[in-house]
């Protein structure tokens, strides 16, 4: 029963992490940005769909009015991200501690933000409590619910869509290009900072999924402390994975989600303590690889 | 098509070009040669714009003035991608293939701004009828290519995005004798084929083969200028800048 459910659930909440940890990976290695706002676009997804979902603009209490939600809260974050990015990253980009410095207080501005409008009510991000994704289904004796079976199938297949679209379309390749040279890719003609809004873009929208599938599977309330954990998530899966490695975010997803889950479950009150383990695998990491598991692109900048 | 004037680029707070003159005509090949540090790859990296593109947050910045003028217009101002997009395509020194992708892809690079897809379709290939080795590497990833091929890589993805003026920086470099001449031998094809040349050169007898003027740069100025034969004829440029 325990091992099933540390498969189960780890696997589940591995998939999301993975889409997380994807969008925290490509800013990097696309701009060299180590953007420690990424959890606050996880947050503001999952503030967005609830916002959107009470509002009712698009409907409400159908399952097609909530993944319209999804889609619009997605795509707000998006542009908010590529603003945000345009505005205040970056004219600093290319100064590492400038950048760290700008996005821990974008962070807290965020942050800061959601306290101003939600003062100290913490709404619930739920999927319409009737509907069929709140039933479960028994998969190896273990009851899981619908809606964490559509989180992992989603996330998936994004993490999947996203890999095709970068191997094979050319906006893809000129983000690979400008990865591993800025300057040549510069003079086939790609404009690197357009290049740039729309991968911080995507990265946002990455991170914005992820909250809201997290939240609303595992019946999470929102917060405005709930950009930290994805962040020490992001940041510890890329360093184990390696920074800028797609193969590696996906790696290092399973890895800090198996750990995640197991400490969970099979630790008294493990519940409690989950945080701990993103950064101490991270610590670990540090002190045994510090290139994580398929870190190249650190050593060929030397 | 192309006037250079009194061009002073700073770097680091040194003076790197000190007050360039040059032009360029519709057609022509023409040559820069000069020793190490004397500021030819400087010069390229200022006409394509790529000089000034400084990450913003980065410390220190080149700083450049004079104009730069190609086909009527100032490009002194413009971004690298606009450069390139006016028709100018600098293939830069060293090569540099992009190293993790296929040399396909690294073609397709080159075409990144066009839209005229049967145009794309002809050129590759031409560029697999210029360099015939290009084709049986298409699917392997460019950093396992020999020197030689990664050069013609580069120079086949700058044929790609069909330019009016090519700049090519040391296409050369490092390369054993046979493949510097069949290299300058392709090069000189583009040419004939219409596109416009400017080389920048250390190797000063493949330039003065290839190249209709010559010049001479030297400590961030152009030292002399001329065709093959009046440089010949002038013992001490000869002796002092050609090492002849």
């Amino acid at each position: 029963m325990l091992i099933e459910e540390i498969i189960i659930f780890g696997t589940i909440k591995s998939g999301v992490y993975a889409l997380l940890a994807l969008g925290f990976t490509l800013i990097y290695g696309i701009s060299g940005v180590v953007n420690l706002a990424h959890g606050s676009f996880y947050m503001l997804g999952a503030y967005l769909f609830f916002i959107i979902g009470t509002l009712g603009i698009l409907g409400s209490g159908t399952i097609l009015s909530s993944i319209l939600a999804l889609i619009f809260a997605v795509i707000l974050v998006g542009v908010i991200g590529s603003v945000t990015y345009r505005l205040t990253i970056h004219p600093v980009v290319g100064d590492e501690i400038a950048v760290m410095v700008v996005t821990v207080c974008l962070a807290l501005i965020f942050q800061q933000l959601v306290i101003l409008v939600f003062g100290v009510t913490f709404p619930p991000v739920r999927w319409p409590e009737d509907s069929f994704l709140m039933t479960s289904i028994r998969i190896l004796g273990v009851p899981v619910l619908y809606s964490r079976i559509l989180a992992f199938v989603a996330s998936m297949a994004l993490f999947a869509s996203l890999l095709v679209f970068i191997t094979k379309t050319k906006i893809g390749k000129a983000m690979r290009a400008v990865s591993q040279d800025r300057e040549v890719a510069m003079l086939m003609g790609v404009n690197t900072e357009r290049l740039y809004m729309l991968t911080m873009a995507i990265s946002a929208m990455l991170a914005a999924v992820a909250g809201i599938l997290i939240t609303t599977s595992f019946e999470m309330f929102a917060g405005s402390w709930m950009w930290l954990h994805p962040l020490a998530l992001s940041f510890s899966i890329v360093i184990l994975g390696g920074m800028g490695s797609i193969k590696g975010s996906l790696v290092g997803a399973f890895i800090i989600g198996y750990a995640e889950q197991t400490v969970a479950i099979s630790v008294p009150e493990g519940g409690q303590i989950i945080s701990v383990v993103p950064l101490a695998v991270m610590v670990l990491v540090l002190l045994l690889r510090p290139k994580g598991l398929f870190g190249k692109r650190i050593e060929m900048e030397e | 098509m192309l006037e250079v004037k009194d061009l002073v680029v700073h770097y680091d707070g040194a003076m790197a070009l000190n007050g360039i003159n040059l032009n360029v005509e519709d057609g022509e090949f023409i040559g820069i040669v000069g020793p190490n540090g004397s500021g030819k790859t400087t010069l390229l990296r200022s006409i394509s714009g790529v000089l000034t593109e400084v990450e913003p947050g980065k410390k220190e910045r080149p700083s450049l003035s004079g104009t730069i003028i190609f086909d009527g217009r100032r490009i002194d101002k413009l971004k690298a991608w606009q450069v390139t997009k006016a028709g100018i395509i600098h293939c830069p020194e060293r090569r540099r293939p992009f190293s993790e992708m296929t040399t396909l892809e690294n073609l397709e690079m080159g075409a990144y701004l066009r839209k005229d897809k049967d145009g794309v379709k002809k050129d590759l290939e031409r560029v697999y009828e210029l360099f015939p080795i290009l084709k049986d590497r298409t699917n392997q990833m460019s950093q396992t290519l020999s020197g030689g091929e990664q050069q013609m890589l580069a120079i086949g993805r700058a044929l790609m995005a069909k330019p009016k003026l090519l700049l090519i920086d040391e296409p050369s470099l490092g390369l054993a004798p046979i493949l510097k001449e069949s290299v300058l031998e392709c090069i000189r094809d583009i040419w004939l084929s219409g596109v416009t040349i400017l080389l920048v050169e250390q190797d000063v007898a493949i330039t003065l083969a290839s190249a209709q003027r010559i010049y001479v740069l030297a400590h961030g100025k152009i030292a002399v200028q001329g065709t093959k034969e009046e440089l010949m004829k002038n013992r001490d440029v000869r002796e002092i800048y050609l090492g002849l």
